[in-house]
């Protein structure tokens, strides 16, 4: 290599020569110039990938079975495919049980006596007590969420008799069953002397009642027992 | 991350170090393959297209190689290969233009026939329109002349080309002599 092309490159390279051909060096700092914005415009188009190139670099290696394919975050499966359907009927179901259960703290006045009607008698317990209410209708699993979203069931819930549901409830159909020993009926009472539904307000009668329900086992009945004594709306 | 570090990652048997070395191999040569087939005149997702292939190549292969200081190299002698598969698929292929075939070719008389042109223009597209048919005409020779800007060394450079150290330094200076005949009265004259 001459010392005309070392100087060449070295000017090219970036180098301040001295004492080089005047012409040679333009030459080359032109073609430097040149090629630096070549560069400058190609690194400009590098520069503006956002991982676009990286994702399709894994899903081919994925593809080559060099990769395992990483699971999708559940969220993300549960939306895919004809998954929506589900969701929809979960949906449905959780819409159709919160109107069900809608509550209402006014008393409802009955003009006409009651019809005696057979009362619907179905388990309250396995499938059909955790899946659908007492007049059959289907409340997915809300029934049994409620309770551990919001802490404590402030609703009546279904029993035996028409006349203690969450649809009517009257003293003296709760009286009726709870005497025979049904929690739920014993709980119906406690929350109706809690809110004073249909009879004067009372913490001490509704006390009583839910601690009756709650040693036959009614969770939601020990849930409320304690809420009133932790409210101190109790003595013990 | 050195390549020898990577191609530790890459051979190891445990899928976590596996793919961070994959990882990292994506890291250190996207850029640069993009800017090399960018400058062997492929358009932006002609260059991905390749890259992308290169590497998912290169972690198919690694395994094989013996000698961790030869994998930088290695890399770059699987993308010119790719791009040379590329350039077939595509039936883009065009070799260097010899000397001998730049005499008597075209392009020169091209060049030659736009010298009255040139003294019209600025000194810097002159110089950008020699370059341009350069690159149309010797693209590898081209390639290597940007890499010198960027201030690449020989060693540097002879990796990315697939030359010996020794063959890079002739190959460098054949360059000048090649491109000479295509800025010629851009600055009236070299010597």
């Amino acid at each position: 290599m001459t010392n005309n092309e070392k100087d060449w490159f070295a000017t090219l390279s970036g180098e301040k020569v001295t004492g080089m051909n005047p012409r040679t060096r333009l030459q080359a700092r032109l073609v430097r110039s040149v090629f630096k914005k070549r560069t400058e415009e190609i690194n400009k188009n590098i520069n503006e990938d956002d991982g676009r190139l990286h994702q399709k670099f894994i899903s081919e290696l994925v593809k080559a079975g060099l990769l395992k394919k990483k699971s999708k975050p559940w969220l993300k499966k549960l939306f895919d495919k004809n998954n929506w359907l589900i969701l929809l009927a979960i949906g449905a179901g959780g819409v159709y049980a919160t109107k069900e259960y809608m509550r209402s703290d006014v008393i409802q006045l009955v003009d006409q006596p009651q019809l005696i009607e057979e009362p619907v008698v179905r388990s309250k317990t396995g499938f059909w007590g955790n899946w659908f209410d007492a007049q059959g209708g289907f409340t997915g699993f809300w029934s049994r969420i409620q309770l551990e979203m919001t802490g404590r069931l402030e609703e009546p819930i279904p029993t035996d008799s028409t006349d203690c549901s969450p649809d009517y409830l009257s003293i003296k159909g709760c009286l009726a069953l709870a005497n025979n020993g049904d929690s739920a009926a014993q709980f119906n009472l406690g929350l109706m002397y809690e809110k004073g539904l249909k009879v004067e307000q009372s913490y001490e009668k509704a006390f009583e009642w839910y601690k009756k329900s709650s040693a036959l086992g009614n969770k939601p009945a020990s849930i409320n027992r304690d809420y009133l004594i932790d409210n101190e709306l109790i003595l013990q | 991350m050195e390549f020898e570090d990577i191609l530790k990652l890459m051979k190891s048997e445990n899928h976590v170090l596996k793919d961070s070395g994959f990882n990292e191999v994506f890291k250190k040569l996207e850029q640069p393959l993009i800017g090399f087939y960018m400058h062997r005149k492929l358009n932006k997702s002609e260059a991905e297209e390749v890259v992308i292939s290169s590497l998912v190549k290169i972690c198919a292969k690694a395994h094989t190689l013996k000698d961790s200081k030869k994998f930088e190299s290695w890399c770059w002698q699987v993308a010119r290969n790719t791009l040379l598969d590329h350039f077939k698929k595509y039936k883009k292929y065009k070799n260097d233009v010899s000397e001998e075939v730049l005499e008597k070719s075209e392009i020169v008389e091209r060049v030659s026939s736009q010298k009255e042109r040139k003294k019209e223009m600025e000194k810097e597209e002159c110089v950008t329109i020699g370059l341009q048919e350069f690159g149309r005409a010797m693209p590898e020779r081209e390639f290597a002349l940007s890499l010198k800007m960027q201030n690449f060394s020989n060693q540097q450079i002879s990796l990315r080309i697939g030359r010996t150290l020794a063959a890079t330094k002739e190959f460098m200076s054949q360059n000048y002599k090649r491109l000479k005949p295509f800025l010629e009265d851009c600055v009236g004259g070299n010597d």
